[in-house]
């Protein structure tokens, strides 16, 4: 069907009638109410949804309470502080423990750690509990907690304790000075475990070169390099790895450290 | 043939019309000068293909508010800011067309008509008139809107292409075609 009607000599209309019908004030009118505010156009909300993003981001990643955790762990604050820290002797401990609620047990699985003498809250699932009792040990004070007697299942288990931190003369990270460096001629880990290889990234005048050592023994060649060639600058000692009389293999936290005079 | 008079303007009043534009653009209110002196135009290019006039005023109006809301895109190019008026009222007009589900309309002259019969070189123009007429209705849109602009609204090429969005000559081949399908239809 065509979609067209035709006419034939239809009145025309007089340019003084069209004029009359001229309304620029309506025109003007119509314009201003469709026009949609800023806030309401995408061209809004692209930039501002984004910023938002951004802040809600921002304020979720600053928030402390997601650090706590990072915080409380002494581990990371000593590989932030350039101080040395001393390390004490391995200690054992053998003490009471206890089942508790599944939250609980997880609770105490972060903080297992952390703590040194949580008598009935160690998860007994562990049976070596790695610390240093000489990190701050007022930040892992356990909690005294009322256990509810008909919930909890006690079980006398003893737990052994071992300090499995690398040192350098008794420094783990930070500065150290470099005659005591050598003169101590080895990496130290405690009774049980001995260092048996380690990877060692220093500056030996030419380049930066990264070197495979067996045994804990730091060599009066490489004593030298660092003597000469790394005295205020990080040497890092990574990969190493330490066995036991029985034959167990460990891997031990890698270990920063700037040689001093 | 006469071509219409309005549409063809002087370099001075062409750059007088870029001023204003440029100041609408600034200021919404000063686009009163180009609607005074354009609205005629635009209504008679919407009510030569519409019925009902009240519809037709309705539509001038809304492509005045739809011109001055896509101001700011507007580029001056040398040709007469109806140009691009026109192009907006013909999509206006569709649209319109399409929510009323409305017919679209041919205006036609009896004087207009007689003037395409002697284009087509026939003598007796009385006995063919109601003929041209039903043949005109049976154009395609394209056909019969280029017979409409050329014919009965007296527009020149130049004006027609820019209308169109197309060259000058290519308008003129165009309407030449669409001519020579209503003469074939009409001699048939």
């Amino acid at each position: 069907m065509k979609n067209t009607h035709t006419t034939l000599d239809r009145e025309p209309l007089s340019s003084e009638a069209i004029r009359d019908r001229q309304n620029f004030n309506y025109v003007l009118k119509e314009h201003v109410s469709a026009r949609i505010p800023l806030w309401k156009s995408a061209w809004f909300y692209g930039p501002v949804g984004i910023a938002m993003v951004t802040m809600v981001v921002s304020a979720v990643r600053m928030n402390p309470k997601n650090d706590q955790y990072d915080e409380n762990s002494t581990l990371s604050k000593n590989m932030l502080s350039s101080e040395p820290i001393q390390l004490s002797k391995h200690t054992v401990l053998s003490s009471d423990m206890s089942i508790d609620e599944p939250s609980e047990v997880k609770k105490y699985e972060k903080s297992s750690v952390k703590s040194t003498k949580s008598a009935n809250d160690v998860n007994p699932t562990s049976n070596v509990i790695e610390e240093n009792t000489a990190l701050k040990p007022e930040v892992f004070a356990p909690e005294k907690k009322i256990i509810d007697p008909v919930h909890v299942r006690k079980e006398t288990t003893k737990v052994v304790t071992v300090n499995t931190m690398p040192s350098i003369a008794g420094v783990f990270t930070g500065r150290i000075s470099v005659n005591e460096m050598c003169r101590s001629g080895k990496i130290d880990c405690n009774n049980e475990f001995e260092v048996i290889a380690y990877t060692i990234q220093y500056d030996n005048g030419v380049e930066t070169t990264i070197e495979r050592l067996e045994g804990n023994s730091i060599p009066s060649n490489l004593c030298a390099y660092l003597k000469r060639f790394n005295v205020g600058s990080p040497v890092f000692i990574t990969n190493i790895v330490a066995a036991d009389d029985q034959g167990n293999v460990k891997r031990l936290p890698s270990m920063s450290i700037e040689p001093t005079f | 043939m006469a071509v219409n008079p309005i549409y063809h303007q002087t370099n001075t009043t062409l750059l007088q019309e870029r001023d204003w534009i440029s100041e609408a653009k600034k200021d919404p209110e000063r686009f009163g000068p180009l609607y005074t002196k354009y609205h005629e135009q635009i209504f008679r290019y919407v009510y030569q293909r519409m019925d009902d006039q009240e519809q037709a005023f309705d539509v001038t109006s809304q492509v005045f508010i739809k011109a001055l809301s896509n101001l700011h895109k507007y580029e001056f190019r040398g040709v007469p800011f109806s140009s691009w008026l026109y192009r907006i009222a013909k999509s206006e007009l569709y649209q319109n067309f399409r929510d009323r589900k409305a017919k679209r309309t041919v205006n036609v002259d009896s004087v207009h008509l007689a003037d395409m019969i002697e284009e087509f070189d026939e003598v007796d123009h009385t006995a063919d008139k109601n003929k041209l007429f039903k043949c005109l209705g049976q154009l395609k849109e394209p056909d019969l809107q280029l017979i409409e602009l050329r014919y009965f609204e007296k527009r020149s090429y130049k004006e027609i292409g820019e209308i169109l969005e197309v060259t000058e000559n290519n308008a003129k081949v165009k309407t030449f075609r669409a001519l020579e399908k209503l003469k074939k239809q009409f001699l048939k």
